[in-house]
């Protein structure tokens, strides 16, 4: 059985819409993306500690929407970067409703229908890790359905006030285990929380 | 100056509703998780440490039923030191200390920030806690972060009409992966 674990940015009002870029998903009039950049640009600790065990990973997990924003982003910008090599090299699977979907990157599988009985299925497939990033409206699907075994977070000491939050009403009660946690210098907190 | 300084249990998901007790789902959920010696003497250090209390209505009322039953030093410092509770209703507040805040909180905190030399501690109270974050009046969080999910449930942080920084000025494991942080605002 493959564990599913999700990486994400969480502000202090657990906030993750949008944390890079204004234009990353500006979906639901949500205006005021970007409020992770300024933080993470001078903080690589975080990003490096976030990143950590990713070696391990079998495969990447996306909705649409964070497939096309962020593999886009990554796998066409020009500055150098930690993420391009990976995101480019490793297996990624694109939950979508539309069997037609283009995936325009390499190493890019859609797994059409509905994400909840696809993504049940590609855990049961296989052993390893999945990682899944972003991603929110396909996160909250997974954690009503209990499909998320684990969480790596990068806590920012910021609120945003507005936006689409990590956790929302309906995601499966669970006691989980504090598995890793490091505080960087400049005030994030990266925590690894496991199903106990 | 004074110092707003609101203290809560929170899930990891972000609930702070009914930690210790009372009518929820889940009631005393934080309860099921050992939070060490450290964790602990934390809640003490930061009680013995405030000068006054800042409370809602609902949770001034479970407090004051509860610690004029107790002795010893902690139940002498929260039965002695000032409280002030924020409501329109409350009419006879009966526990020691007490005075009733009716009127606009922004000025009532300035007030209360303008006389109280030191820590205003503001515990569970989170409807309480939610104007006074909306109207960036908190100068300190302690957060104790659980690791569990609940699911539902009221949460701490609801929509503001500004974004705020803060600086994460502590933060610790305790016990069972129990995460306690404290942040200071940034202004």
């Amino acid at each position: 059985m493959r564990t599913l674990i999700a990486v994400e940015f969480s502000s202090l009002d657990g906030v993750m819409q949008s944390p890079g870029r204004p234009d990353e998903d500006p979906s639901d009039e949500f205006t005021r993306g970007g409020w992770a950049a300024n933080h993470m640009a001078h903080d690589p600790e975080a990003g490096a500690a976030a990143m950590a065990g990713s070696g391990a990973t079998e495969g990447m997990v996306f909705g649409r929407r964070t497939y096309g924003d962020l593999v886009g982003h990554w796998l066409t910008t020009s500055e150098p970067n930690p993420f391009t090599d990976v995101l480019r090299e490793t297996p990624k699977f694109v939950a979508s409703r539309n069997p037609e979907a283009d995936l325009p990157y390499p190493n890019s599988e859609l797994v059409a229908g509905e994400a909840v009985d696809t993504i049940a299925q590609l855990k049961a497939e296989g052993d390893g890790e999945l990682v899944m990033l972003g991603s929110a409206t396909l996160l909250h699907s997974l954690q009503e359905a209990d499909l998320v075994d684990g969480y790596i977070l990068t806590l920012l000491p910021v609120t945003v006030g507005a936006g689409k939050r990590l956790f929302v009403d309906g995601t499966v009660a669970a006691t989980m285990a504090l598995t890793r946690s490091v505080v960087t210098k400049k005030g994030a907190i990266v925590a690894e929380y496991r199903r106990a | 100056m004074g110092k707003i300084v609101v203290t809560e249990f929170i899930s990891l998901d972000g609930v702070v509703e009914a930690p210790g007790g009372e009518d929820f789902k889940y009631p005393g959920w934080s309860f099921e998780f050992d939070r060490g010696a450290e964790g602990e003497q934390f809640k003490v250090d930061e009680a013995m440490e405030a000068e006054a209390l800042l409370l809602g209505r609902r949770t001034y009322e479970g407090f004051a039923s509860a610690w004029p039953e107790y002795d010893g030093d902690l139940a002498d410092k929260y039965n002695g030191m000032p409280k002030y509770v924020v409501s329109r209703t409350l009419a006879r507040p009966e526990w020691n200390n007490t005075q009733v805040l009716r009127g606009d909180l922004t000025e009532e905190v300035n007030r209360l920030r303008s006389e109280v030399c030191g820590d205003i501690s503001v515990a569970g109270s989170i409807r309480l806690v939610q104007g006074l974050l909306e109207r960036d009046l908190v100068d300190e969080l302690h957060l104790m972060t659980f690791p569990v999910l609940l699911g539902t449930g009221r949460r701490l942080f609801v929509d503001t009409s500004d974004r705020s920084v803060w600086s994460l000025a502590e933060a610790t494991t305790v016990g069972d992966g129990v995460l306690i942080t404290v942040l200071q605002r940034k202004r």
